[in-house]
């Protein structure tokens, strides 16, 4: 909110620079983003008495005036009407300056010599329009002043935060208030030198048929008004604040709203039908225009304020277009009423309409001022009106009075929650500042709050008063030692994922942070068909852009586009991992959302490099580093084929499980989605990958598997005894899965009775010295007895039932 | 038969003299094994001498027996030595030639990085677990009742406008826009004393650009007690402070306004690029706004069932985003979230 220095300084005489001001109200906790000199926007520009005028000799609408600025006289050439001689004008002399950059020069107009311009509210930027001639002065300033110094143009803009807690101070009147109360100086009242002379009662009957939503009304008719522009003075404090000056109904209005912080509604009475005013709900499908231009539709949920026939404004937000003050308005009926916060809130966001007026009344007015608000706007109305208007008494319809809200609170209170030592006495000061009403009670004191005090209601909200009017520099910063509540074991799970992502950047893998969102068309480009999408994923009711619809049900979106990008900007191996949230509609007929938490990685290029100067160390990636790469978090089962929608490929893919469910997947992005997605990508071929290209995934869901990595481990004991090793090369169908005769060799393994301890596959051959349909894998078995050293002759005959077993299970022999 | 002892000292005499020279003449290992076979073999002339010894009478055994093996013993050791000297000499002859850049690139293992708002978040975390607070989460899809109403924001309050929201379904399902829910949902299930860091990701409806961001990070830290002041709320936050931010950090409390606290505070530090003399950075003033925080409010205890009149609290929360962009100097927050490697990899 913007405020005005030198205003703020006629309600509370602080004597306080801009600057320090700021300081103050920093520390008072209102923020003043910033403070702007405002000058004049003229130099130069002095006070002249007119001393002479004759006609210009050349020019019938001119004339040449002779005019005095104490020291000198200057011929003048003027093209208004509205001088006489001896009146008192701002003079513009030679080399002065205009706020709209005009420079005033020694000139010839029409042949005449000029000395200089004599001004007009305008041109010194005062008003919107020259239409009254030259700004006359009053006759009893003395010469050659500067003008910007005899109207007191200087000032300075605070433009100051006021949190949403504190609508009292939303105006110079409630700022001024705030800071006597802090500063302990005596406050203007508004009501000192209000003149306002009443006559008849008001035209318009108000009938309040919402009291729930509206329970106060005060309602003034002005008669004879006589609208037109506003005085400078007016208007430029309104230009200040950030308002556009209109007439001087439309000013008066908003100047009050800044001034006092009430809003106002002006109507043309004679628009109003009946005329009458009713306070009510909209009915469903009404129409209003507004004034901003738009035609509104309301509901029963939109309090209106009505004529006898139709809405005329909508309350507390918008006044309505027809019944609106123009220049043809001759008698005004004035609102000041009360909205409840919450009606006014929620019809401004529904209808989307923010005012300054809907911005008061949703964070709450001060149902006192209304009466108040609506006299001082009456009185500058009649006032500012050539010929005075007249006003009737107000109409007050206080339907629905509220009792004081008071809080009952004692020094314990105060300083128990503050931990601070402030003296009763101290205290009850600070208080009395805010609540001038306090009385003292046995157990301290009893506070009835005022109207406008809408945050005070409990001891804690009195405590904040104290401490802010003491400084938060007052309260101590030395804790005391605090007891230590149990450890909970979501410590362990946040530690594990802290040392999963630790793990991974170690692989060499760099942590990407995506958005949640993703679009309709990502989704379908990663295979969920258009179904699934509605039926099971979750949408956005007010997404940012339909980019970000919807709620990503993988990782994988994100950082397939981080590997986009990464490759467009002329990265080639890129390893990148997320852990974040992936989201799924809950089971049919509940509207709840599964949440679940993924760790997911992309990869592409060579490993560990593609740049490598070893040809060993720059070979592409393949599907078993994947494997690897997933193996090194949990030892994971893993069963072939990726259940991923036709994302992965479907022959180099595998789902990773952990005790018997699956819990991840793995494999090589699918070369038709790859194409999809625009990644130009070579088709790999049979087995195993080959191309450094080829984009790799892995995803795992983490929260069934973030307790497993604090999981205590228990010591095995270590054999330490020599072991013989046997290489075996064998001849096996092409068909057969590693995993088959892994699965026997594991049993051979874990028998107690046999030596053997490990196996290892240290070769994998295929080619053309095999019989067709055949592999080779030769068999690193090594041997070892946990009590004494293994002889060669029981490694022969465990070697010879070994092969005897692989031949009977799958026909596998020795090569040759 | 007793042995000939003339004979004996003949060839003693003869060996004596040419093998200690000889196995000190051998030139390479191949040719000292080969005298060392000659001599202290199986079939070795000083081996074959040292056998012979036995058939000689008693009285010259025992007067050429240590002469013997004396001898062994010095062939022994000279031969060690000259083994370990032409060893090493023909090493050295093999390392001559060997030829490593040393200077050649790195197997690059390991190259990865944790993103600096992990960093920062953990930093965070792990500075509030060392003054006690234990670590929580929660969901990031909340209730209208969590995110909101049972933090004193009931429905059309105007603090509301400070929470720009995403909605996701009908039943006043939302993103949460701070990480305040996990206070509800921890004091809902279990009793006071309650002393908690919860790191994570919020949400807020709001344009997208160089500053604003419509998903960023908080952490933020509830201690519950009997007894607990502003005092302790001050004195942690600025042991809090100046652990993040170094142990000279200077910091102001100022009045504030959140729903949730009563009194509220914001927290700024002095400016952690300037040092407090002004800079584009702090807008001139010296101070960033660091943290908001403030005592519980009654409201907040009373909506979990907590009894306002015999546990007092504070709350705070920062901005994981923003102390990162300025500890790392990002200037634009939409570099957290692109994932260029090139930007990444720097952290």
């Amino acid at each position: 909110m913007k405020i005005s220095h030198s205003w703020l300084q006629e309600f509370v005489a602080s004597g306080l620079s801009p600057e320090a001001l700021q300081e103050k109200l920093l520390l008072l906790g209102f923020e003043v983003a910033a403070v702007q000199r405002v000058g004049p926007g003229f130099a130069n520009v002095v006070s002249a008495q007119i001393l002479d005028i004759r006609k210009h000799p050349n020019a019938d609408r001119l004339s040449l005036c002779r005019v005095s600025d104490g020291t000198g006289e200057f011929s003048v050439v003027c093209g208004a009407t509205n001088i006489q001689v001896g009146q008192k004008v701002p003079l513009a002399r030679i080399g002065a300056k205009l706020p709209n950059g005009r420079l005033i020069q020694d000139t010839r107009i029409r042949g005449e010599t000029s000395q200089g311009m004599l001004c007009s509210a305008e041109e010194l930027g005062l008003a919107e329009s020259d239409v009254n001639g030259i700004h006359l002065l009053d006759g009893t300033v003395s010469l050659g002043r500067d003008i910007a110094d005899l109207l007191n143009l200087s000032d300075a803009i605070l433009d100051v935060e006021i949190t949403p807690n504190r609508p009292d101070c939303l105006s110079h009147y409630g700022l001024a208030r705030e800071l006597a109360a802090y500063l302990g100086l005596s406050l203007r009242s508004p009501w000192e030198g209000l003149d306002l002379a009443e006559e008849g009662e008001s035209s318009v009957p108000v009938k309040i048929l919402a009291p729930e939503a509206c329970p106060r009304y005060v309602g003034r008719s002005l008669r004879a008004v006589r609208v037109g522009p506003s005085p400078g003075w007016l208007a430029r404090r309104l230009i200040a604040c950030g308002f556009r000056p209109i007439n001087n109904v439309a000013d008066v209005a908003n100047y009050v709203l800044i001034e006092l912080g009430h809003p106002l509604h002006a109507f043309d009475q004679d628009l109003l039908q009946g005329p009458e005013i009713r306070v009510r709900w909209a009915s469903e499908g009404e129409r209003l225009l507004g004034l901003d231009g738009k035609t509104h539709l309301l509901d029963g949920q939109t309090l209106v304020i009505a004529d006898a026939q139709e809405p005329v404004a909508l309350a507390g937000i918008l006044g309505g277009s027809a019944s609106s003050v123009t220049d043809k308005t001759r008698n005004v009926f004035l609102e000041s009423a009360f909205f409840q916060p919450a009606i006014i809130r929620k019809a401004a966001r529904r209808l989307g309409i923010k005012t300054e007026s809907s911005y008061r009344f949703e964070r709450g007015s001060d149902i006192a001022m209304a009466e108040l608000a609506g006299r001082r706007a009456a009185e500058l109305i009649c006032r500012l009106s050539e010929p005075p208007a007249r006003a009737s008494r107000a109409h007050d319809e206080y339907v629905k009075k509220v009792p004081p809200v008071v809080i009952e609170a004692g020094e314990k209170d105060i300083n128990g929650l503050l931990g601070t030592s402030f003296s009763p006495e101290r205290i009850e000061g600070r208080l009395r500042a805010i609540c001038p009403r306090l009385e003292k009670t046995p157990g301290g004191w009893r506070l009835p709050v005022e109207t406008h005090r809408l945050d005070l209601t409990s001891a804690a909200d009195l405590a904040e008063e104290v401490a802010r009017f003491e400084g938060y520099q007052s309260v101590g910063s030395e804790p005391r030692t605090a007891s230590a509540p149990p450890v909970t074991e979501e410590e362990g799970r946040y530690a594990a994922l802290s040392r999963l992502r630790r793990h991974f950047a170690s692989l060499g893998f760099s942590e990407a942070y995506n958005y949640d969102f993703v679009s309709k068309k990502d989704l379908s480009d990663c295979g969920y068909p258009e179904s699934e999408i509605e039926s099971s994923l979750v949408g956005l009711l007010n997404p940012l852009s339909s980019d970000w619809a919807f709620l990503r049900p993988t990782l994988y979106i994100g950082l397939l586009k981080n590997l986009v990008y990464n490759l467009d900007h002329g990265c080639a191996d890129v390893r990148l991992f997320e852990v974040g949230h992936c989201y799924e509609k809950g089971p049919e007929g509940s509207e709840r959302v599964i949440e679940r938490r993924f760790l997911a990685a992309v990869l592409c290029g060579g490993y560990p490099s593609q740049f490598h100067w070893q040809k060993a160390k720059n070979r592409p990636l393949d599907v078993y580093d994947l494997k690897g790469f997933v193996s090194s978090v949990l030892p994971f089962d893993f069963e072939a084929g990726a259940q991923a929608r036709g994302f992965l490929h479907p022959k180099i893919s595998c789902r990773a499980l952990w005790k018997g469910s699956a819990v991840g997947e793995l494999g090589q992005m699918h070369p038709v989605a790859a194409q999809s997605w625009g990644i130009k990508m070579a088709v790999p071929r049979g087995h195993g990958p080959a191309d450094l290209k080829a984009i790799w995934f892995f995803q795992i869901a983490l929260d069934e598997l973030l307790g497993e990595f604090s999981a205590r481990r228990k010591m095995a004991p270590v054999d330490d005894l020599p072991a013989s090793s046997r290489d075996l090369s064998l001849l096996v169908d092409e068909a057969l899965a590693w995993r088959s005769l892994s699965d026997e060799i594991e049993s051979v393994i874990t028998d107690p009775a046999e030596p053997l301890v490990a196996a290892h596959l240290v070769d994998v051959y295929s080619g053309e010295k095999l019989p067709p349909q055949k592999k080779g894998w030769t068999l690193r078995l090594v041997f070892s007895r946990q009590d004494r050293t293994i002889k060669d002759e029981e490694v022969d005959e465990s070697v010879v039932k070994i092969l005897a077993k692989m031949s009977e299970r799958f026909g596998i022999r020795l090569r040759e | 038969m007793p042995g000939d002892t003339k004979v004996w000292e003949e060839k003693w005499n003869a060996l004596q003299e040419s093998c200690l020279p000889a196995v000190e003449a051998a030139a390479d290992l191949d040719s000292l094994e080969n005298l060392r076979i000659k001599f202290l073999g199986r079939k070795g002339g000083l081996t074959e001498l040292l056998a012979a010894l036995k058939d000689l009478p008693v009285a010259d055994r025992r007067r050429l027996g240590p002469l013997g093996n004396d001898l062994r013993s010095r062939l022994e050791a000279l031969l060690e030595s000259r083994k370990r000297a032409l060893f090493k000499a023909a090493v050295d002859r093999d390392l001559a030639g060997v030829k490593v850049d040393m200077s050649l690139p790195a197997t690059p293992h390991g190259t990865g990085t944790l993103h600096p708002l992990t960093q920062t978040m953990e930093e965070l975390v792990a500075v509030l677990n060392r003054l006690g607070f234990q670590t929580e989460e929660g969901p990031l899809v909340e209730t209208d009742y969590y995110n909101f109403e049972a933090l004193n924001i009931p429905p059309e309050h105007p603090a509301r406008d400070m929470h720009d929201t995403f909605y996701v379904g009908a039943d006043g399902l939302l993103l949460r826009t701070h990480t305040s829910p996990v206070q509800i949902r921890k004091m809902l299930n279990s009793a006071p004393p309650v002393r908690i860091v919860v790191p994570g990701r919020v949400f807020r409806h709001e344009a997208v650009d160089a500053s604003h961001s419509a998903v960023f990070h908080q952490v933020e830290g509830l201690y519950v007690d009997r007894d607990v002041t502003m005092v302790d709320l001050k004195g942690t936050l600025l042991n809090f402070a100046r652990a993040m931010f170094g142990a000279r950090t200077q910091v102001r409390f100022k009045p504030s306004y959140f729903p949730f606290t009563e009194p509220s505070v914001e927290v700024d530090v002095q400016c952690l690029l300037c040092g407090g003399g002004g800079c584009a950075v702090c807008k001139q003033s010296g101070w960033l706004e660091m943290l908001g925080a403030g005592m519980v409010h009654p409201n907040v205890f009373r909506a979990v069932g907590y009894d306002p009149s015999a546990w007092k609290g504070f709350a705070f929360g920062i901005g994981v985003d923003r102390v990162a962009m300025l500890r790392y100097e990002i200037s634009d927050i939409r570099l957290l979230y692109q994932n260029d490697l090139r930007f990444l990899t720097q952290f």
